[in-house]
């Protein structure tokens, strides 16, 4: 059921944004972490992986605005959202149900900004991805830069308005990588370089993809 | 009509198998000859569409096509806070949102065969209703620049691009007589233009080699010469003369032979344009190619922006003339 609503928006994302996954995300685990500018991301990285799995994948959302009402409601339904409470001063005890979850082998989908902030302005990345990559150093994590999405529905908006949106795949990192160059302790590194990845394939630099190459001249 | 459709698959898998093999053999013609074959694919699709099935069908493809290029050329322009020198502002999504619903308003005057109202909708309607938006919302630094590149888009590819719908209205075989010479022309082109550069190559200085190689617009595109624009012009006008036996009667009158090879001297004269002024577009833009900004898109503008300048054309020339 919830793979026949995710083939549906995806349809729709398609139709609309022109946006694309290109290969799904074979791995039996695996963390997202995207730019987060409109309520629109998460469905866009939610395409990355594979419908049959999308059962298995979670949302990391503030609990302060994701936790009540309709919108609390449909966030778990479609996302199996997983709250975290934003500036609760435990930043060790917030991010303990994230970590049963990736126990339990479940994937997850994370905005490291921790908000939607200003639209086409990258914020810097919340350690916690760090914290989580040092944790568990063998899950691959993918950083993904969805470019042009800013425009469809900036914070504040009311419509989204079709735009040309591009969902650029990154290649996957692992604590393990991580931590073999930067060294033990190395969270807030770990997220400055997931940013900075980000960062430039938003700019247009660095990595073009994996479905770069099609370009017609 | 069934051996023409035949030929034309016959075609269509002749030139598959060329693309297929060049790009095997890594040719630098490959990419060239891909596109053009996908959009010859693509044409055939909307022909047949055209012929096989209801009209809203077509218009349907038609309006996605529209919307696709619109979106496209939205995505172009990069936006920011406030609207700049080509740069649009956030506000201005509301305007843009409203853009493209000109299309599904398009698509159900077309429908009802109301040409009086599409002729008028982006023209008039939106037109003014875009500054009323403007004004509600208490614009004024970056108005002009704001609402000039969104009517523009508009105009180019709601309104221009749209009148593939009256074409439908006109019938299948004017839809395709259109865009098959439209596409041809770019063939034709790519031929001539090969042709003359290995004639220029062959004269020594001189005025003859000066003539042939003048370019049109060499800061925008080196190779387009007025010599072979205005030799595949004749060659399309020559071709389009070829199809009228394909063309049914027309409101009752069969098609004057002269007719449809002036109506193919204005595809070619205008598909010749229409490549180029979008190529100007770009460089103004700073853009290579529509479809790289961002990547694995496809390049919308690129393949129709020779029927945005041939559609409205060719529509009002049979129009005036048959009905």
């Amino acid at each position: 059921m919830r793979a026949a609503v995710h083939a549906l928006i995806r349809f729709l994302l398609l139709v609309v944004f022109g946006a694309r996954a290109g290969e799904p995300l074979e791995a039996p685990q695996a963390i997202v972490v995207g730019n987060h500018d409109t309520h629109l991301d998460v469905f866009l990285l939610f395409s990355l992986f594979p419908l049959r799995r999308v059962g298995r994948v979670r949302a990391v959302a503030a609990e302060d605005y994701f936790g009540r009402g309709l919108r609390g409601l449909l966030a778990r339904a479609l996302f199996r959202t997983l709250l975290i409470p934003r500036g609760s001063g435990d930043p060790q005890g917030a991010l303990e149900p994230v970590r049963q979850a990736l126990r339990r082998g479940e994937s997850l989908v994370v905005f490291p900004e921790g908000t939607r902030g200003e639209p086409g302005v990258l914020l810097p990345f919340k350690s916690g991805i760090g914290a989580l990559m040092e944790e568990f150093p063998r899950i691959p994590v993918y950083p993904v830069a969805l470019r042009g999405v800013e425009r469809t529905l900036p914070k504040g908006g009311a419509v989204p308005v079709p735009f040309v949106v591009e969902i650029r795949r990154l290649s996957p990192v692992t604590g393990e990588e991580m931590v073999a160059r930067w060294g033990p302790s190395c969270r807030k590194a770990i997220a400055a370089e997931l940013h900075d990845r980000i960062a430039a394939a938003l700019a247009g630099e660095g990595e073009t993809g994996p479905s770069a190459g099609e370009g017609r001249t | 009509m069934l051996l023409f459709l035949v030929g034309i698959a016959g075609l269509l898998l002749f030139f598959t198998a060329v693309s297929a093999l060049l790009r095997w053999r890594k040719a630098s013609l490959a990419e060239e000859v891909s596109a053009r074959t996908e959009t010859w694919w693509f044409m055939v699709a909307v022909f047949m569409t055209a012929f096989a099935t209801h009209r809203m069908v077509s218009f349907l493809f038609l309006g996605f096509l529209c919307f696709s290029a619109l979106r496209e050329y939205f995505s172009l322009l990069p936006m920011g806070e406030k609207a700049g020198d080509k740069t649009l502002s956030f506000r201005d999504r509301p305007s843009i949102l409203l853009a493209y619903l000109t299309i599904p308003a398009s698509l159900w005057a077309a429908y009802v065969r109301w040409y009086e109202l599409f002729i008028i909708l982006v023209p008039v309607y939106f037109f003014l209703l875009a500054p009323i938006l403007f004004v509600v919302q208490d614009r004024t630094e970056g108005a002009l620049r704001s609402l000039g590149m969104v009517s523009l888009g508009a105009l180019f590819f709601a309104f221009c691009l749209g009148h593939a719908l009256f074409l439908v209205n006109l019938g299948a075989m004017v839809l395709f007589f259109c865009f098959f010479l439209t596409e041809a022309r770019d063939v034709v082109a790519f031929w001539v233009g090969g042709a003359l550069r290995g004639l220029v190559s062959r004269l020594g200085e001189g005025t003859a080699r000066r003539i042939l190689s003048r370019p049109v617009a060499p800061t925008i595109n080196p190779r387009k010469t007025w010599v072979g624009g205005a030799v595949t012009a004749l060659l399309t006008a020559l071709l389009a003369r070829l199809l009228v036996p394909l063309l049914p009667p027309l409101n009752g009158t069969p098609v004057d032979p002269l007719f449809g090879a002036a109506a193919g001297l204005v595809i070619g004269v205008l598909g010749f344009f229409g490549d180029l002024v979008f190529g100007m577009v770009k460089r103004d833009l700073h853009v290579k190619d529509t479809g790289t900004l961002l990547t694995g898109h496809g390049g919308i503008i690129d393949r129709v922006n020779g029927l945005v300048f041939t559609v409205p054309a060719t529509f009002h020339l049979f129009y005036w003339r048959y009905f």
